[in-house]
């Protein structure tokens, strides 16, 4: 439909061979199993065919997937639960007959002398004066992108930027705008911002869209004139001979 | 299901930023949520889709605490390496390192599409159905997935042939 942009095969293989080499490491689904086998009752889920007597053939044709699966782990794990119960019984009794009784307490009266200087009263005007809440400044929460840290932010900046300039080298115009939109919308004053008006110039010329591709590059020639990007820019905007 | 599915969950939670310390847990909460709504899968149909909506679902609330949140950086995680064995093996875990560190730097929901087509091969009705979007958007963001993931794959092949070095005192 509208796959015209292909990954490139090398990438494309990249990310088929991924799969063959990440492996959960060895016994992570028996752990969750297991935990699923004493959550799911405790939890009280009710799916799939929902009884517990009802997932004994097991498998997926049958009942729900786990439930067809629970018995046989709650049958596997009721030895430990079993021992579990038994081990921890015996433990508290021997606990109980070999630790010996506490000694009887013989209570003792200390006589204190009474501090010399306890306030007799406090006076209301020493109270703090009373602040009505509404009246508290409120502290503005800080949205995600701001309370992202700069690596984070720089990163994903520059993610953006490098998304335009490749679509830009293919000539997906479209998706070197829709790039550069957001990073202005999203980091209006970012550390790139001198990087994605020289590529917004670029852009807008290749399309042909030249006055505002000028009227860009006139505010990027004014606020950044040291900068190494203003040829590429200039050279961006002259008319052909 | 659980058995046939678990490797795929993991993989797939792994691509959709979850640390790998996290994976169980997510997991294990994944399948609750599964288990509690199997009756409303169809079981004419494929399952992963389906499952991929879960996965989806909970790597976004998993990602938006701020504690959980990975760093897109250009240094390669570790991939572990459960047999130790033969040089291809490494090669493949750094390839697959790779992957990782890229996707890691392309945009959480444009990932989730490009995870679900270009690895699962899903086909792209039933990822935007998983995801709850109209299919102009999905096929939007699998455009924009690409440009970004292969722009991040170079970007981290440079800097790891190319690490950043500070020059010393002798070079010109």
């Amino acid at each position: 439909m509208k796959d015209e942009h292909t990954l490139d095969p090398e990438i494309a293989s990249l990310l088929r061979e991924e799969g063959e080499s990440l492996e959960a490491p060895a016994g992570a689904g028996e752990r969750v199993f297991a935990r699923l086998a004493l959550t799911l009752p405790v939890l009280g889920v009710a799916g799939g065919d929902g009884g517990s007597g009802s997932g004994g053939s097991g498998g997926d044709g049958g009942g729900s997937p786990v439930a067809g699966a629970l018995p046989t782990a709650v049958s596997r794990l009721a030895p430990v639960i079993v021992s579990f119960v038994i081990g921890a019984t015996t433990g508290a009794l021997v606990m109980r007959t070999s630790t010996p009784p506490p000694a009887a307490r013989t209570e003792r009266i200390v006589y204190v002398e009474r501090p010399a200087l306890i306030p007799s009263a406090i006076h209301e005007t020493d109270a703090p004066a009373a602040v009505l809440v509404s009246a508290l400044p409120t502290v503005t929460t800080q949205t995600s992108a701001s309370s992202a840290l700069p690596v984070d932010v720089l990163a994903k900046e520059r993610t953006l930027l490098d998304t335009a300039r490749i679509a830009l080298a293919h000539g997906e115009h479209a998706v070197a705008l829709e790039s550069l939109q957001q990073h202005e919308r999203e980091y209006r004053s970012g550390k790139l911002v001198e990087e994605r008006e020289a590529l917004f110039v670029r852009v807008l010329a290749d399309v042909g869209e030249l006055a505002p591709a000028r009227a860009r590059a006139e505010t990027f020639r004014r606020r950044f004139p040291q900068s190494l990007l203003l040829p590429a820019v200039e050279a961006a905007v002259v008319p052909p001979p | 299901m659980f058995s046939a599915e678990f490797t795929w969950m993991w993989r797939t939670l792994r691509r959709l930023g979850v640390a790998p310390s996290d994976i169980e847990d997510v997991a294990h909460d994944i399948f609750v949520q599964v288990y509690a709504k199997i009756d409303a899968y169809d079981r004419s149909r494929p399952v992963r889709p389906w499952l991929f909506a879960f996965a989806y679902r909970s790597a976004s609330d998993y990602r938006r605490l701020g504690r959980h949140r990975e760093m897109p950086t250009a240094e390669l995680p570790e991939v572990s390496s459960e047999q130790p064995r033969a040089d291809e093996l490494l090669e493949r875990n750094e390839r697959a390192a790779l992957v990782q560190a890229a996707l890691e730097m392309v945009d959480f929901d444009r990932r989730a599409v490009l995870v679900a087509i270009e690895i699962d091969g899903t086909p792209m009705k039933d990822v935007a159905e998983a995801l709850g979007i109209p299919l102009n958007t999905a096929y939007s963001r699998l455009r924009l997935a690409r440009v970004e993931f292969t722009a991040a794959v170079r970007r981290v092949t440079l800097r790891r042939n190319h690490p950043v070095s500070q020059p010393t005192r002798g070079e010109a």
